[in-house]
């Protein structure tokens, strides 16, 4: 056997491999959205909590989450939304998030119990989500999909963050 | 009219910033060294370029079309062709590669002469560009779902457009591919004809495809299929 028929084995036995790994990968995973299980990560704010799953704070009647929705497969351009989020939530809303006013939530969406959010929120890729609860119940949310366009100006997507929470929490901070 | 081309204009710009986003980078590479393998001829560069353009095209077109008639949810699209089109993308370039290689050997019938049979491979390699625009148009990383599904769709229904703005944006998506394809097919065209080794730079332009799409496709197993990175 030469060295071209041994490299054409080599390579077949790896798509065939490859293709039924997949294929029994995806039947075992029907009903269940969490291939990978990639968990949020490290030190991320509302880490142990899941909405959907997290109630408001019990003492305030007004609350304003922000979402981080994300999937297993993440990319460069992904983790800096998440990172910029966290940075401008933790520095610019510190106090309201720990009054309970604010909540920051990175989800994967990916995951079972927050597929929902998906059709809630009407996703078609990874993004932040800012969304208005009053009394426990959401009166308004809104995709922030500009993150996408403004990603590559760090002052400009906090900007724009900082100013879609803020138009959330302003009633409740003029109340 | 105005408005209109305003949104033709912001549809090729969409299709635009989504080819020269990083994330379609390999696949990119890859069409870009498929569609300029042929440098012997630059017809059929030219040809493979517009047939991979019209694969692209052609499958923003039908998904505009649904998606823009409300006949498919955007979510739910956007998310199943995300999560499972790049696990197919690896076991499919690796047999492009193969037959690139010529490790693997289309079924092509014994009649007539080598010159046909020559053509007939050639024409099968150009088809395969718009069958290449097709696939890596469905395979759709968060920047390209993000342009499409959450910039030109929005746009397309806005105006009322659900065939023409994502044709262009599909075009737009070619466009810096096909381009760089051809300038550099044409630049390895001259140094060829220069000095008088087109046929062996051709040769080894066909190796180099296939070898880069073996290299990416076993990268893309590895990676979105068995998880290993």
């Amino acid at each position: 056997m030469n060295a071209k028929s041994i490299v054409t084995v080599v390579l077949v036995v790896f798509v065939l491999a490859s293709v039924a790994f997949l294929v029994l990968k995806e039947s075992g995973n029907e009903g269940n959205d969490n291939p990978a299980g990639e968990t949020a990560p490290d030190n991320a704010p509302g880490d142990t909590e899941r909405p959907g799953v997290a109630a408001s704070s019990a003492e305030t009647d007004h609350t304003v989450k922000v979402y981080y929705l994300y999937t297993t497969k993440r990319c460069p351009t992904c983790r800096k939304f998440e990172a910029y989020t966290t940075e401008l939530v933790k520095a610019d809303f510190a106090e309201q998030l720990k009054s309970g006013t604010l909540e920051f939530h990175p989800l994967n969406v990916d995951e079972t119990p927050n597929g929902h959010f998906i059709d809630d929120y009407q996703l078609t890729t990874k993004s932040v989500v800012i969304a208005d609860y009053r009394d426990g119940e959401q009166i308004r949310w809104k995709n922030l999909s500009r993150i996408w366009s403004l990603v590559g100006e760090k002052q400009a997507f906090m900007s724009y963050v900082r100013d879609e929470i803020k138009d959330y929490l302003g009633e409740s901070l003029y109340e | 009219m105005n408005e209109w081309l305003t949104g033709a204009a912001l549809a090729v710009w969409f299709g635009i910033l989504t080819s020269i986003s990083p994330c379609p980078l390999a696949t990119n590479i890859a069409a870009i060294s498929y569609i300029g393998k042929k440098v012997e001829h630059p017809r059929l560069v030219l040809l493979t370029g517009l047939l991979y353009t019209l694969g692209r095209a052609v499958t923003y077109l039908v998904l505009g079309v649904l998606l823009v008639k409300s006949l498919l949810s955007a979510p739910h699209v956007s998310f199943f062709l995300q999560r499972h089109m790049i696990k197919i993308m690896g076991p499919v370039m690796i047999v492009v590669g193969m037959m690139l290689l010529g490790l693997v050997n289309l079924r092509v019938p014994a009649t007539g002469t080598s010159g046909r049979i020559m053509d007939r491979v050639d024409r099968i390699g150009i088809w395969g560009g718009g069958l290449l625009g097709i696939i890596f148009a469905l395979s759709f990383c968060p920047t390209s779902a993000a342009l499409f599904f959450g910039s030109l769709v929005p746009l397309a229904v806005r105006a009322g457009s659900g065939v023409a703005l994502p044709l262009l944006y599909g075009v737009g998506t070619a466009l810096p591919v096909v381009v760089f394809a051809i300038l550099i097919a044409m630049g390895a065209h001259f140094v060829g004809r220069a000095f008088r080794r087109i046929t062996q730079i051709e040769l080894w332009a066909r190796r180099i495809t296939g070898f880069l799409f073996i290299c990416m496709g076993v990268y893309f197993s590895l990676k979105y299929i068995f998880k290993i990175f």
